[in-house]
């Protein structure tokens, strides 16, 4: 799982600015606080923008990607939603870290919202994930075992995702996912902690249920297949 | 404690050693039933999604596009109201009431005497001074004859704050829009109006600039339309014009900087410009292309197109474009469309077979697409009909014969309907 946010509300935002970056293996730039990023990315300030482009893309990618299942779609949904942020950061209110991490996600998960109404408004486009639109791991690359097992159950993963409610949706993507703390989750989306945990207990459940049917189903169709080919031989 | 808590908790460890450590079972039952290990696993499913990366084309992709959004939106924003905009104020040694002094708007209200032919009856037809509020004058003839000037005068002062609108909304107008035409037309006249050689480089440096950055953020919003294409043509034109006018700017360091400047916009043009051709329709392609070769690029050409039609039913034209540049991957446009089947392909010439009756008439235009989404067109093209097999009855040359096709093989280069319609 990935390092979690280190950014509590305590703390200075000065402070947090500095600390490696949830998951994407970069740093923030030590000579520029946070704050002041934001503050110059707010006047549309280039290298301001360049910087939080490139500290919080995986993250939008990774949020977007477990919600829409394949590379080209979420592709797609990330480059709108930083369009969308670049429209949208002049009036953004946010001051630390966690409260743009927020508000970034929250467009995010509109963007996704908005993608999900055009497919369902074209109900004849195919919405089974082709073979190379899987996405593969850094773990997984080269090893055409792990590829091949990460694309059998990426399907699920995604369909099991889609079932759940939007509040356990993205509490399980904040926790697991982008890896947040609880308490970092919870004020993102303004819950308390409990709350947070009772979200992330269902939605676990909740997957937990669908994989089982899942691995029931696909049991059963293993051993008629097995069945039928004994048969046969037997014949 | 609760198993909501205990999950958490047990996720925490997880997200800090990887793992769930030896000492902490998680397999631990609760109320002697459940086991918290499924949740566990399916969390362990989610958590390979975060080393999940986009790839590196994509990175920076959307970075260029997402910079380019930014310094368009920042272009608009700084693109404000004032008189004439931005570009009128930027060139040098010019003040926009100098430049255009009936377009600057008249101020109403008291100074509205000062509007030109709007007289407020102050000055009576002999020319004697009157007082100047209406409601003194005591003649019931002056509001007649004031109301005679006051509605022309009014129409005219309307005019020109409908001129000097115009012109301040043209003055931000971006590629795509209606003033855009006015806005060229404005930069022309601070062209015109540059003192020096250097001034006019400059100014041709700044607007190819801008006509890129807006390219870039057409592309971003995928607004491949008019907006595109006249941002493409500014920036044609203008990086034409600069490097004219830095030629005439006297040798020297300052010169050196200006052909400096040039080749960095240039080279940053050549890789937006490629980067843009894989979301462009194909017209658009031809385009960029052209552009691409304007400004130095090497790209592929095509000079000319010959079709050959193979008849006796088969139906089938054998197509020949030669030109140069072809990559292997290239395919056949025709009227501006991938069609055919590509036979063979070296760097100067295409062949292709084109399925089509001889009774058609011919494209308008064809062309060639390379792997790399560079395309050309042209609209030299010429058929023929194939060398018949049977021979003909040869027709003994007579004394009035005025040339024309001895040898009989049929290619006179434009035997077909409608062919060799040229460039």
């Amino acid at each position: 799982m990935a390092d979690p946010s280190s950014v509590t509300p305590e703390k200075d935002v000065e402070t947090v600015a500095n600390v490696e970056s949830a998951g994407t293996g970069m740093t923030w730039p030590p000579a520029l606080p946070f704050g002041r990023a934001l503050e110059r990315a707010r006047a549309l300030d280039r290298s301001a923008l360049g910087m939080l482009y490139r500290r919080f893309l995986p993250a939008v990618y990774r949020y977007v990607l477990a919600r829409v299942g394949t590379v080209h779609a979420a592709e797609d949904v990330t480059s709108e939603t930083f369009f969308a942020v670049v429209e949208g950061i002049g009036a953004m209110r946010a001051q630390d870290e966690l409260a743009f991490t927020s508000w970034l996600l929250a467009i995010a998960r509109n963007k996704v919202a908005a993608y999900f109404r055009r497919l369902y408004a074209r109900p004849e486009e195919p919405q089974t994930l082709p073979e190379d639109e899987h996405p593969v791991t850094v773990a997984d690359e080269g090893d055409p075992l792990a590829i091949v097992t990460s694309r059998e159950s990426w399907a699920e993963v995604v369909a099991g995702l889609n079932q759940l409610t939007e509040e356990q949706r993205a509490v399980v993507l904040y926790r697991c996912v982008l890896g947040y703390t609880t308490e970092d989750v919870a004020r993102m989306l303004e819950k308390q902690p409990n709350a947070v945990r009772a979200l992330q207990f269902r939605a676990l459940a909740s997957l937990a249920r669908h994989h089982a049917a899942e691995d029931a189903l696909r049991r059963g169709q293993e051993s008629s297949r097995e069945g039928g080919q004994g048969h046969a031989t037997r014949r | 404690m609760l198993p909501e808590d205990r999950l958490d908790a047990l996720l925490s460890l997880y997200s800090e050693n990887g793992r769930v450590p030896p000492d902490q079972p998680a397999t631990t039952d609760l109320n002697g039933r459940d086991s918290l290990q499924p949740l566990l696993d399916a969390a362990d499913q989610l958590t390979d999604l975060a080393s999940v990366q986009p790839s590196p084309e994509f990175i920076a992709r959307l970075e260029a596009q997402f910079l380019a959004e930014a310094a368009y939106l920042q272009e608009q924003a700084g693109a404000e109201p004032p008189l004439l905009g931005n570009d009128m104020t930027t060139l040098p040694g010019s003040d926009p009431a100098t430049l255009f002094p009936s377009l600057v708007p008249p101020i109403l209200g008291n100074d509205a005497p000062t509007l030109p032919g709007i007289t407020w009856a102050a000055v009576q037809e002999d020319g004697t001074e009157l007082d100047s509020v209406p409601g003194r004058l005591g003649s019931a003839r002056r509001p007649a004859r004031r109301a005679r000037l006051l509605w022309p005068a009014l129409a005219a002062a309307l005019l020109l704050v409908i001129g000097a609108t115009t012109f301040t909304a043209a003055a931000a107008a971006s590629p795509g829009t209606v003033l855009y035409g006015l806005h060229r037309w404005e930069q022309s006249v601070q062209v015109r109006m540059a003192g020096s050689a250097a001034d006019r480089t400059n100014l041709h440096l700044n607007y190819a600039q801008s006509a890129l950055g807006a390219l870039d953020a057409a592309v971003a919003r995928h607004d491949t339309g008019a907006a595109y294409d006249d941002a493409l043509t500014t920036y044609r034109d203008e990086m034409q014009a600069t490097a004219t006018s830095a030629g005439s700017v006297p040798a020297g360091s300052e010169q050196d900087t200006l052909f400096a400047q040039l080749r960095q916009l240039t080279t940053r043009g050549r890789a937006d410009l490629h980067s843009a051709l894989a979301f462009l329709a194909w017209s658009e392609r031809v385009q960029t292309t052209a552009v691409l070769a304007d400004i130095g690029d090497s790209v592929l050409h095509v000079t000319q197109v010959s079709m050959v039609y193979a008849g006796h039913g088969q139906h089938l034209w054998q197509v020949t474009v030669s030109g140069t540049d072809f990559q292997q991957g290239a395919v056949l446009l025709v009227n501006g469309r991938p069609a055919g089947t590509v036979i063979s392909v070296t760097p100067t010439t295409l062949v292709a077979q084109l399925s089509g009756d001889d009774s058609a008439p011919l494209p308008s235009s064809m062309g060639v697409a390379n792997p790399d989404d560079t395309a050309a067109l042209t609209g030299n093209v010429s058929s023929h009909e194939q060398e018949n097999v049977t021979p003909s009855p040869q027709q003994t040359p007579s004394g009035d014969d005025h040339g024309g096709d001895r040898g009989g093989d049929g290619h006179g280069g434009s035997s077909g309907p409608g062919s060799g319609s040229g460039g």
